[in-house]
């Protein structure tokens, strides 16, 4: 599903290039539940940035379902965010003008969906995270968990292929995260979403099947989850 | 998807009350003027056009100059209207006027009343005019002599609802005339207004032969395709072969002789569609508009309503950064650029839709004032016309992409990463632009103030120029002719009074129309005759005046020589140049046969103002008129007008009973010559404080938008000891550069073209250096003033609060 060879990022900061990503080579497939990990400034948004297109890398190729992410004009990436690609992110996002009915419904009308058609998904949304109650209510009367869980419905009701999620629980207490995190779990195994997100938390990494990690812009280690299971379990006991 | 986009832009607008309303008042206001000057614009344009083949119809003018004397009017001689149709095949009709000058009474049975809308036509009239006959034959209508067709409202005033057909009417005094039609009332975008048609057929002046005289204005209808041109080219060979004979017999010289070198005498097709626009005559059977004022008020409507554009974009780029985060949010959800752009723009057509709704209902309630203000009638519900909507609709729409296109291809330019990210550095607009659209609004408000105090600073010049006469405490009496054989005795009667000063009489008081009659100077060749405006007057005029004399002496009793005297101004002198003119004879001709007489020069006036300031002061002579004079000016010693107004009318009563004293003053009569330049005055003032309403607008907008984003500064700042004034200056600074950019802008560009407007006076005040110090004065007053305040309050705000702000 997605291939990375030699990605490069750099900023020019006067005469100096300040490197974010140093030739990334990578290989996600369809179905894995990926945790990128890292220290403060090892690039693991701008890789989830690059990875949803929503910038650019400086060089090397990006192959989305084989094809060349470079190559793509805009509006076929505008097309491609519609088809596969849903977003949570660390503040959520919403729309603070349009209530959760709303914010929900803005994806399905810019991918010009029906309106009857539009209605059914969005209730199927609101009933699938239990939020019915709630539809008509702004952001900002809701609490952090409920918002976060509105922007994964929000994600979802695309349905994606691949959820980039950027610290989805960063904002949140833990019984909030771990709602949130039991979603996307459900979201890979029932639906085979492909999800990848982005964490500081062993923890919440420990969610994913595979863990990256990075520093100073490079890979320094890509695990399959198993050899982790154990540590997930003590964190679970501990919270 | 729209109510989606209408949902977020209502719920941001509303959050965000300021602004919207900056903005919603800003657009308010400048679709007001807009739509304010498209009712005027649609008026102006409209005239004439109701006219069947409007395109082919034409007024016959004359322009010529006599020895120096310029004459240019609509006017014609009698014979040429028939000449013309008989000679031209290209001319299908022909049809003359002739108006009175001033009113004339009508009277039927018990009801009487004084109208000044009394014309004579021929009985051509309705085969090249369009006004459509309620009753009557057009053909027939006006054929007999002694017939009238009445307009609408005046049949009902005459008659109420019997039939008036075939009834009879007495007109001025004492002729009776048959009604033979009844006309619906000329519409209001005429150049030819009339209340009554009175039959031209029978009038001894319009059956004259005579080319040399020029009474009537003549309109034609020309054939379908004929050229003005081509037709108006032939008309110098043609007009000679019937005037040069007349010509010869008048002045002894042959016409080519007469018109040679700077004389000249031309005859020229105006469009019918010209007319109301496009005429500048001495004399006129209408009221012009003037093309240069429709452009100046386009101009000016497009500058205002640019104006609250630009508050609109500036406020919207300046906010940007409140908007980015949802730019890139719905980027992220799958938006694309022009989505965004689509969402961008319908907000701001939403804006300008509610704005225009607005707009159109304060049209109608600032009309009246408008319409009060220019003395025009524009009227308001020609807005509500379905196809006027439509335009409206169209209207709000460009207004609304105008204005918001810039802010809309700003803001989906936004890279959502950057938004995400919080680079907010990113998402802001160049101040650079904005900078540079405040010193444009700040510009043009500062020229249009200009504008105003320096109509102003002339219109104050002409009211305090020496005229040379006195116009305060004069009442008019303007249908004096009526008191006929009693006219001295009436004058006596009023001298009585202790409150009147002096009663004199003329045919022309300044201001009014004046003619040009040919006068010969003693020892002068009879070609090198010099042109003077004849006035009549009686024994007392110069002393009631108060007009000064320069040499000799004015008319008296005590000399009943003179009858066959002559008063000169000193422009006349000036022209003859003759160093010691009294005793001097000049010679005038009288009748059509060029027969001359003497008239000795007794006295010399000083040069006065009998004509407007735009025009210099020409060659006049006065003359003892031996006639009762149809106007009478009554000098007061203003101290109790009502009282000496009652007494002059109960001695007027006395004498005609029959007939309403119609009186007036002097110096609200002679200020009309300035009508117009008071409208440009008073619309000019008014446009400048719309103006500069919207720009104090939108700088309190960016003001309030610069000091938000500032509160973090302000508040460290505080902190650190700075003071409230301190902290004001340092906000105000910036704002106060460019308001004192668009002043230095402003003024050579308001200079050179109030200079112009000022060229158009021959009399004419110096552009004064405090009428531009005021102006910027203003400008920069109000944008210190609506900066100053929310700086203010920003620097008097807790700086804790501040610092815990984000």
């Amino acid at each position: 599903m997605i291939k990375l060879e030699k990605i490069t990022k750099s900023y020019l900061h006067g005469f100096n290039r300040t490197f974010v990503l140093r030739n990334i080579n990578l290989e996600i497939s369809e179905g894995e539940f990926v945790s990128v990990m890292g220290p403060s400034g090892s690039g693991k948004s701008t890789l989830l940035h690059i990875l949803g297109m929503l910038d650019e890398p400086s060089s090397g190729t990006y192959c989305f379902f084989d094809k060349p992410v470079q190559k793509i004009s805009n509006r076929k990436r505008t097309d491609l965010h519609r088809e596969y690609i849903g977003f949570v992110f660390q503040a959520y996002h919403l729309i603070d003008d349009l209530t959760v009915y709303e914010n929900l419904e803005t994806p399905l009308l810019y991918k010009k969906i029906k309106g009857s058609e539009r209605k059914s998904m969005v209730a199927e949304m609101l009933d699938r995270f239990n939020m019915v109650a709630k539809r008509d209510l702004f952001p900002s009367q809701l609490s952090g968990g409920q918002q976060q869980l509105v922007g994964v419905a929000r994600a979802l009701i695309m349905q994606p292929k691949l959820i980039l999620a950027d610290e989805p629980t960063g904002n949140l207490h833990t019984s909030q995260g771990e709602v949130v995190m039991d979603w996307f779990r459900r979201l890979n195994k029932e639906l085979g979403v492909t999800i990848i997100q982005v964490t500081h938390s062993e923890h919440w990494a420990s969610y994913g099947d595979r863990i990256i990690e990075l520093e100073d812009g490079r890979v320094s280690a890509d695990n399959s989850a198993t050899e982790t299971v154990s540590t997930e379990l003590s964190h679970t006991e501990s919270s | 998807m729209f109510r989606n986009y209408a949902v977020t832009s209502l719920r941001n607008l509303r959050k965000h009350f300021g602004y919207t309303s900056i903005n919603l008042i800003g657009l308010t206001l400048g679709l007001t003027v807009t739509l304010q000057i498209f009712l005027f614009v649609q008026s102006e344009l409209s005239y004439d056009r109701f006219h069947k083949d409007a395109e082919d119809l034409y007024r016959i003018t004359l322009d010529g100059s006599f020895s120096g004397t310029i004459l240019n009017a609509p006017i014609s001689p009698a014979p040429m209207a028939n000449a013309l149709v008989n000679d031209f095949p290209d001319v299908v009709a022909a049809t003359r006027l002739y108006t009175f000058r001033g009113e004339r009474m009508v009277r039927k049975g018990a009801t009487e009343f004084l109208e000044d809308g009394i014309i004579l036509a021929d009985s051509t009239f309705f085969d090249v005019l369009t006004f459509p006959l309620l009753q009557g034959n057009p053909e027939t209508a006006l054929a007999r002599p002694s017939t009238v067709v009445l307009t609408q409202t005046i049949a009902l005033k005459l008659f109420g609802s019997s039939d008036p057909m075939g009834e009879t009417i007495i007109l001025a005094d004492s002729t009776v005339f048959e009604v033979t039609g009844i006309v619906a009332d000329p519409p209001q975008n005429s150049h030819i207004q009339f209340t009554i048609l009175e039959s031209m057929t029978g009038f001894q002046q319009a059956e004259s032969d005579f080319w040399v005289s020029n009474n009537f204005f003549t309109y034609l209808k020309l054939q379908k395709g004929s050229t003005a041109d081509g037709f108006e080219a032939k008309l110098p060979a043609w007009y000679k072969q019937y005037a040069g004979p007349q010509i010869e017999a008048a002045f002894g010289k042959s016409y080519d002789e007469i018109l040679t070198g700077q004389n000249y005498l031309r005859y020229h097709l105006q469009p019918m569609l010209d007319v109301h626009l496009r005429s500048n005559f001495t004399i006129d059977n209408q009221v012009p508009g003037d093309i240069a004022y429709v452009y100046l008020f386009i101009a000016v409507a497009f500058f205002i309503l640019l104006l609250a554009c630009i508050n609109f974009m500036n406020l919207a780029t300046a906010r940007s950064a409140v908007r980015a985060t949802e730019v890139g949010i719905r980027k992220i959800v799958g938006s694309s650029r022009n989505q965004l752009i689509g969402q961008f723009l319908s907000e701001s057509i939403l804006m300008a839709v509610f704005a225009m709704i607005f707009a159109v209902g304060l049209v109608f309630v600032t009309t009246p004032i408008f319409n009060s203000m220019t003395g025009l009638n524009v009227n308001a519900s020609f807005l509500l016309r379905p196809g006027i909507l439509a335009v409206l609709a169209l209207g709000a729409l460009t207004v609304g992409i105008l204005a918001g296109s810039y802010p809309a291809f700003f803001l989906s330019s936004f890279k959502p990463v950057s938004v995400i990210k919080g680079r907010s550095s990113m998402t802001q607009s160049s101040p650079r632009l904005r900078n540079a659209l405040v010193v444009f609004q700040f510009g043009i408000s500062v020229a249009l103030l200009i504008g105003t105090f320096v109509v102003n600073d002339q219109l104050s010049f002409i009211q305090n120029k020496r005229l040379g006469f006195i116009k305060e405490n004069v009442i008019l009496i303007e249908n004096a002719g009526k008191l006929r054989d009693q006219s001295d005795a009436f004058k006596n009667s009023l001298r009585e009074l202790t409150s009147i000063i002096a009663v004199g009489g003329t045919t022309a008081i300044p201001g009014s129309l004046h003619g040009a009659d040919p006068l010969i100077p003693e020892g002068f060749e009879r070609e090198d005759f010099i042109l003077t405006s004849p006035v009549m007057v009686d024994y007392d005029y110069i002393e009631a005046m108060g007009i000064e004399l320069a040499m000799g002496r004015a008319f008296s009793r005590d000399f009943p020589s003179d009858s066959a005297a002559i008063i000169l101004n000193e422009a006349a002198l000036a022209k003859i140049g003759w160093d010691d003119p009294l005793g001097k004879l000049v010679y005038e001709f009288e009748g059509t046969d060029g027969q001359q007489i003497s008239k000795e020069v007794v006295g010399i006036v000083r040069d006065y103002h009998f004509k407007s300031m735009r025009e210099e002061i020409g060659s006049l002579s006065l003359k003892l008129g031996t006639r009762p004079m149809p106007t009478l000016v009554v000098r007061t010693d203003g101290k109790n007008t009502a009282e000496t107004l009652r007494f002059i009318e109960q001695e007027w009563d006395a004498i005609v009973p029959d007939q309403p004293l119609n009186y007036s003053f002097l110096d609200e009569k002679f200020d009309l010559l300035y009508s117009s330049d008071q409208r440009l005055g008073r619309v000019f003032s008014s446009f400048a404080l719309f103006a500069i309403v919207i720009a104090g607008l939108g700088l309190f907008g960016l003001g309030m938008f610069v000091t938000e984003q500032r509160t973090k500064e302000i508040g460290l700042r505080k902190a650190m000891g700075a003071s409230v004034s301190q902290i004001v200056i340092m906000l105000s600074r910036d704002f106060t550069r460019l308001v004192l950019l668009a002043i230095v802008l402003a003024v050579p560009l308001a200079w050179y073209g109030m200079n112009e407007w000022l060229d158009g006076f021959v009399y004419r005040t110096e552009l004064q250096f405090g009428s531009f110090l005021l102006a910027a004065a203003i400008a920069l007053a109000i944008a210190l003033l609506t900066v100053t305040v929310q700086s203010i309050k920003a620097a008097m705000s807790d700086p804790i609060k501040a610092l815990n702000h984000n």
